[in-house]
Parts: C-alpha cells; sequence; structure tokens
C-alpha cells in the first residue's frame, strides 16, 4: 500500500467514525427531499439557512464552554435580553444602531463573565455549572421582562442593524455568511492555537490542567464570556430577521444548542469533537425542525422529537465513549 | 453558657433565620398568625412541598432531577385527561404507574447506560413538557367531574387535606433517611458510591428508587395543584424545580449528596414559601419575584460549595 493509499483510507476511516453524524446529514435530507415537496425548494433551503444561522451562533459560543468542560443554560435570556436592549435602546432612547449593538455585546459578556466568576469562586464543576448558569438565566430573563413591562416590541429602522438579518448578498444570506466566518473564526482558535488546546486541557480534566500550569479560572473565565458575547451577536441577527424583540424570544435556545452540540457528535463531557462536529450538528436539528414544521408537527410537539434526539445522541456518544476505551484496552 | 448559646446559633442558623422571617411576616402582616392564614400558607407550599421532597432523595443519592416542573404538569394534565374519560381511579393510578415507569426509565439512563443526570432530566423535562401540551392541546383544562377536586378542597380541622399529606409524607421521609437501613444506603450511595459499592450496598437499586420517589411525587403534586385549582395548565410548574432545590439545599441538604433530611426539607420549605409570601405582602411585581427567586438560587448554591471548599481544606 502506498502512502497515498494508506492516507485515503485513514481519511475513510475517521470519516466513518468521527463524522457518522454528517451521514444522517445526508440521509435526513433525502428523507426531507422524498416526504416533503417544499423541503428541497430553494427558497426553502434559504429559509433554512436563515433559521440556523441564529441558533447555530448561539451553538458556536456554546461550543468553547462544553469542550471546556461545563455548561452555559444561560444563553437564551442573553439573547431574549440583548434583542430588547438593542431595540429599547434605538427606539426609546434615540441611540445609533452601532454604540447599541456594541451595548448588547457588551451586555452578552457581562453576563459570561458573572457566570465565569461565580465558578471560579465556588471552583465549581460541570453539574455546578448546569445549577449557576439555571440561576442567571432565571435573573437575565426576569431583567428582560422587566425592561419590557412583559411587552414586545417592533423592530428598528437602522439599515445597519438589520442588515445582519435580513440583507443577503446574491442569493445567500448574510446571517449564514456571518455564521459561517464566525464558525470558521471558532474552527481555527480551537483547533489550531494554544489557547484552544488550553480549552481541551480543561475539558478532559481540570485537575490535571492545573497541574499543567494552566490558569483554568481565567481560561473558564474567557470560555463563558465567548458564550456570552456569540449568544449577544444571535440576539441581534434574530432581531434583525424577525424585525422585533420580545422578552422571551431566546426561550429554551439553551436546549436546542446543548442538543444540536451534542447530536453533532462533540461529547458532553468535555476535551472532545471540534467545531465541524458542531456545525453538523446545528444542520441536522435545522432540517429536523424545518422539516417537521413543513409536516405540520409545531413548538411544543417538537420538543417530544427533540427531547428523544438528544437522549439518542447522548447514548451514541458514550456507547462509543466504551469501546474506544475498550479498544484501548485491548 | 455563651458557648453553647453560640454553638447552637451556628448549628441552627437556618432555623434561626426561618424564625426571623417568620417574625418579619408576622409584624408586616396583623393577618398572618390567623388560623386561616396559616393554613392558607401552608396549602400553597404543599405541591412544591412534595416535589422538594422528592428531590431531596435524589440530590442525597447524588443526582439531579430537572424535570421535576414538566412532570408536575404532566402529572396534572394527565389526571384530569384520564379522569374525565375513564375515571378518577383510573386516572390517579396512571398517574402513579407512569411516575414510576419514567424514574425508571432515568435510572436505567443515568445509571445503567452511565449519562449525566443534568442531561436526562433536561431531555425529560422538554420532552414530558411537550407531551403535556399535545395532551391538552396547549390549552388548560378543567375536570368535569366532582370528584376530581375533592382531594384538593376537602378541610380537615381547617386544614387541607393534602396539607396533611405533605406534612405525612415529610415526616416519612425523615424517618426513612434517619432510621432504615434504606435511608442510610441513600445515603451512602449519594456521598461516595465507590466506597459504597465496595461495602456491599447496590449502588444502582438505591438510585433507582431515589428517581423513581422524585418523579412519582412530581407528577402526584401535580394531581394536587390540578385538584386543588381544578384547572391544570401545561404550563404548570415552571418554578418548581427552582424552588424545591433552593428549599432543599437551603434546609441543610448538600449538593455533593450523602447528606439530608426530611426536617431539613421542611425547614426549607418553609423559608423559600415565607420569602415567597413577604414578596407578595410587600407587593412586589412578579417579573422582579423571579429575579430574586434566580439570586436566592444562585446565592444557596455558592454557600453550600463555600461550605463544602472550607471542610476540603
Amino acid at each position: 500500500m502506498t502512502v497515498k493509499q494508506a492516507k485515503k483510507k485513514n481519511f475513510l476511516s475517521t470519516l466513518a467514525r468521527d463524522y457518522v453524524m454528517l451521514f444522517v446529514l445526508v440521509a435526513l435530507l433525502i428523507i426531507g427531499g422524498l416526504s416533503s415537496k417544499a423541503f428541497l425548494t430553494q427558497r426553502n433551503i434559504i429559509n433554512l439557512f436563515k433559521q440556523m444561522s441564529v441558533i447555530g451562533i448561539v451553538a458556536l459560543g456554546m461550543s468553547f464552554v462544553i469542550i471546556g468542560g461545563s455548561f452555559d443554560m444561560s444563553v437564551g435570556s442573553t439573547v431574549s435580553l440583548v434583542g430588547v436592549t438593542t431595540i429599547l435602546l434605538q427606539n426609546q432612547f434615540g441611540m445609533g444602531a452601532l454604540p447599541a449593538i456594541l451595548i448588547g455585546l457588551a451586555i452578552g459578556a457581562l453576563v459570561g463573565a458573572v457566570n465565569g466568576l461565580l465558578m471560579t469562586l465556588i471552583h465549581g464543576n460541570s453539574g455546578d455549572s448546569f445549577i449557576i448558569t439555571f440561576g442567571m438565566l432565571t435573573f437575565v430573563q426576569s431583567v428582560a421582562l422587566v425592561i419590557t413591562g412583559g411587552y414586545n416590541y417592533p423592530g428598528c429602522d437602522s439599515a445597519f442593524y438589520n442588515f445582519f438579518g435580513k440583507a443577503s448578498i446574491g442569493k445567500i444570506p448574510v446571517s449564514f455568511l456571518l455564521f459561517m466566518l464566525l464558525a470558521a473564526l471558532c474552527y481555527v482558535v480551537l483547533s489550531k492555537t494554544k489557547f484552544g488546546k488550553r480549552i481541551y486541557y480543561m475539558g478532559k480534566s481540570v485537575e490535571v490542567a492545573k497541574f499543567s500550569g494552566i490558569q483554568v479560572d481565567k481560561q473558564r473565565m474567557i470560555v463563558y464570556i465567548v458564550s456570552g458575547v456569540f449568544a449577544a451577536i444571535a440576539a441581534i441577527v434574530l432581531t434583525g430577521r424577525v424585525n422585533g424583540a420580545t422578552p422571551k424570544a431566546g426561550l429554551n435556545y439553551e436546549f436546542d444548542a446543548i442538543t444540536a452540540i451534542v447530536v453533532g457528535g462533540v461529547g458532553l463531557n468535555g476535551g472532545k469533537g471540534n467545531i465541524l462536529h458542531t456545525i453538523i450538528g446545528v444542520m441536522i436539528m435545522s432540517a429536523l425542525s424545518n422539516l417537521l414544521n413543513l409536516v405540520g408537527i409545531h413548538a411544543e410537539g417538537q420538543y417530544v422529537v427533540k427531547g428523544v434526539v438528544l437522549v439518542c445522541a447522548v447514548l451514541m456518544d458514550v456507547l462509543r465513549a466504551r469501546r474506544n476505551l475498550r479498544e484501548v484496552i485491548q | 453558657m455563651k458557648t453553647a448559646v453560640i454553638r447552637f446559633a451556628e448549628k441552627q442558623k437556618v432555623l434561626l433565620i426561618l424564625l426571623a422571617m417568620i417574625l418579619a411576616n408576622a409584624l408586616a402582616s396583623p393577618v398572618f398568625f390567623t388560623y386561616s392564614n396559616l393554613s392558607n400558607f401552608l396549602l400553597q407550599i404543599t405541591p412544591y412541598g412534595i416535589v422538594a421532597i422528592g428531590i431531596t432523595f435524589v440530590i442525597i443519592s447524588g443526582e439531579f432531577d430537572l424535570s421535576v416542573g414538566a412532570l408536575l404538569a404532566l402529572g396534572g394534565v394527565m389526571s384530569i385527561y384520564i379522569t374525565d374519560r375513564v375515571g378518577y381511579g383510573a386516572a390517579i393510578a396512571a398517574v402513579l404507574v407512569s411516575g414510576v415507569l419514567i424514574g425508571c426509565l432515568y435510572a436505567f439512563l443515568i445509571v445503567k447506560i452511565k449519562i449525566s443526570s443534568f442531561v436526562v432530566t433536561l431531555a425529560g423535562s422538554l420532552f414530558y413538557r411537550g407531551l403535556a401540551h399535545i395532551i391538552c392541546d396547549s390549552q388548560p383544562i378543567s375536570s368535569g367531574t366532582e370528584v376530581f377536586s375533592w382531594l384538593g378542597s376537602t378541610k380537615l380541622l381547617g386544614i387541607h387535606l393534602i396539607s396533611y399529606l405533605f406534612l405525612l409524607l415529610i415526616f416519612a421521609a425523615q424517618f426513612v433517611l434517619k432510621h432504615t437501613t434504606l435511608g442510610r444506603s441513600m445515603c451512602a450511595v449519594g456521598g461516595n458510591a465507590e466506597v459504597a459499592s465496595q461495602s456491599g450496598i447496590r449502588v444502582a437499586k438505591y438510585k433507582t428508587i431515589s428517581l423513581v420517589l422524585c418523579s412519582t411525587m412530581a407528577m402526584v403534586a401535580g394531581v394536587m395543584l390540578a385538584s386543588r385549582l381544578n384547572r391544570a395548565a401545561p404550563t404548570a410548574g415552571e418554578d418548581a424545580y427552582m424552588f424545591a432545590l433552593s428549599a432543599v439545599i437551603i434546609g441543610g441538604t448538600s449538593m455533593s449528596g450523602g447528606e439530608g433530611s426530611g426536617l431539613s426539607t421542611l425547614v426549607g420549605v418553609l423559608l423559600i414559601g415565607l420569602i415567597t409570601n413577604s414578596l407578595n405582602i410587600l407587593g412586589v411585581m412578579s417579573y422582579y419575584q423571579l429575579a430574586i427567586r434566580g439570586l436566592v438560587l444562585i446565592a444557596v448554591i455558592c454557600i453550600d460549595r463555600f461550605k463544602k471548599n472550607r471542610e476540603i481544606v
């Protein structure tokens, strides 16, 4: 066997082992195309691109946290809060689009920083991160409700603000391009830089990472801030797309993001997977929910399906980990 | 003498805070100490209190259940749906059986397959809430059968029947956890599963029992709430998890498992209930109450962790 052949075989087996979900995605697209005529039309695909961008950007940020070995449940309400704040700042206080967006991003970073700070204070593990960020979810949600009084607000007129959610270049929506751009950035940071390597080490074992001289607290602070800022970006895309802000716009987004990440093949225990997995997962979940919409299953019914999908994905992850362990032992 | 007082104060911090809260409530509202108001207060905390007892068992055995709110909603919706179509007995039986089955399914995934209980019950939470929405078509439903609201509206000596049931469950939990092999084994399993397993305790069995108890109690709490209001909404119990977890941990059950009792959960439930009560007396808007509840949860978890970290050092 020549080196070239060996490399090719290696590539295929990697593809089969690590990117099984790519085949699931293709299968889903085929099934979708067969079961609904509207599914593979150009219009629906563009729509699908728009839909996946918001949850995709949230999932990119969350990937940092999950690969680093924790969870961030507060992203959904961060999306809601940033959406309503940026709109209120423009419509009620006459602020320009750019400062409003910057304040929105700062709010996302602030929520992330508080999460990181609390986790640092209590030396929290992955379980603690669930509860702490769940508390933050509630708090941030209530802030969004308080400043809006519970009302929905129409969007703003700023072309710059709406550019990210509404505009298209040629046929391709800007939101999708932004998602891809951010994904490429995240891929490089996570897989090609020392900073990214440290996140993987931290996710594998906080103890070992500490002993190897990694500043775990600082590192965790950064991943939470990244997650918060990405949620803020997603909020701006979402608000522009639907041309309005509601105090519960991001409800359950944390669940959708976690599901997408796990379905794509990023392990929930941290230190595994990469951004490609997240992208595949986001595409699968968006295609699935788009398809369910087309066949007439809406919001609440979809959660029944998504709950099952999440459990199956985790099940697969656990079984895969066990098989790998067996291989190592043998 | 002085040291004894200080020692007592340090040990019973939560009890002292509880007394202070009671005093504050009594001062703020002259009707607080009337019999009917106290009975009413007890009624208010009953459903979530029962959820908290379930959570106590789960946390003591070292796991979590995020889905109690969804199960509460499912229990309520299911009981009314089945009562109106088949009958009351069938409804109660169905709720109990599905509570047990759901707990067993969780236990299978968490204990056997070894998936984190957070993830399993997070998925369960959305699944069962979705199910509740599907059963009643996303609309609150109420029962046309009179017998359904009997449980929630009957009083004995001015106190609601379901409140007695709550107190009974508290004392049962206290007895089981402190005086039976079952309870002590649960604590051992939660404290350190490895050691427990090596001392011959069947870890899987005790974790399963605690998960089953929790999901069943959450669904029963749903039936009680539905019966009291004669109305079940698929959105019920959205804050049940937060209430129950805050109450259980503030009462003194450790987040890391292995410690806790029925009475400490009673203290926690009373305390969180009183906080809600005083916020209502003060006329705090519900959105602000949500914020306060989130902050209380974060504070309670942080205090628990500080305590634990200090012990380790």
